[in-house]
């Protein structure tokens, strides 16, 4: 089955992918946080690894946003992605 | 006709095997063309195996990463949304597990060119303005540059991308989500 991706969805995906990042961020700051906390600069270390997750977050936000809407631009004038899909089974839980 | 679907679920393992492998594969290639001369004349030579290996190891992580998240993500928030033509179907065939088997690599290169160069717009007005602010004589040819080059950056990107999706998914496995269909329009 071929698929011709016309459009995505603009707040939808930029909501979902702001999750994500704020999600993704998290391990990086915990990774961050171990070599801060042993350089005994807590008070800086600790505002900024509070305020790191919540830029991840708008970041996340605004470039999808972005993105999303320059694809559905781009879609619409020259032709988006292209795919062949093969179904290869029934999903659990939807509308069938 | 066209259906919006609703990206529901994505296959993590599956999708982060293979771009481990894309991400393993340009990491050799930046690794021949920008960085074996350095480790060649530090004695670094074996850094050329190393590399690689990093970068497969990073995208894999993430990418299995990623995936789980949006896996937990998308049943509370709904997901990622598609607006799909599917030429000589009928409809979306309901709720179900998809196999990308094959991505057309012209028309992903065409896009992803000039969706990297209008992606540079915004970064190229915000330079000029901050070199106005400056007081700085704005920099229009290295803007440009910027610009051509972003584009040129993201058509070998995703031609050279989808090329090698399509050579490594019948080997190891293609990526698979699972996508439900939400509304049918009209043509």
């Amino acid at each position: 089955m071929n698929v011709h991706i016309v459009r995505v969805s603009v707040l939808q995906s930029a909501k979902v992918m702001a999750v994500l990042y704020f999600a993704m961020s998290i391990p990086l700051v915990l990774l961050i946080a171990i070599p801060a906390f042993l350089g005994k600069q807590a008070g800086t270390g600790l505002f900024m690894l509070v305020l790191m997750p919540v830029v991840y977050m708008v970041v996340g936000f605004l470039f999808s946003l972005l993105g999303a809407w320059i694809y559905n631009l781009i879609a619409a004038h020259i032709g988006g992605f292209d795919f062949v899909a093969a179904p290869v089974g029934d999903e659990q839980g939807g509308q069938a | 006709m066209t259906t919006t679907v609703r990206i529901v679920r994505i296959s993590a393992f599956r999708t982060a095997r293979i771009l481990a492998l894309m991400w393993a594969m340009s990491g050799l290639v930046i690794a021949f063309f920008a960085q074996i001369p350095g480790w060649l004349r530090d004695g670094m030579g074996w850094m050329f195996v190393l590399y690689p290996l990093g970068y497969a190891l990073f995208g894999f992580l993430s990418t299995l990463l990623a995936a789980w998240a949006y896996n937990l993500i998308a049943p509370r928030l709904g997901g990622v949304e598609w607006t799909v033509r599917t030429p000589g179907e009928q409809d979306w065939p309901g709720r179900k597990l998809i196999r990308v088997a094959h991505v057309s690599k012209l028309p992903a290169a065409r896009v992803m060119g000039l969706f990297y160069l209008l992606m540079a717009v915004p970064i190229a007005v915000l330079s000029g303005v901050a070199d106005g602010l400056r007081a700085e004589p704005v920099e229009w040819g290295m803007l440009a540059l910027l610009g051509l080059g972003s584009a040129a950056f993201g058509f070998v990107l995703a031609f050279l991308g989808a090329w090698l999706y399509n050579g490594l998914a019948p080997r190891i496995g293609a990526i698979e989500f699972a996508v439900e269909p939400i509304r049918v329009s009209g043509s």
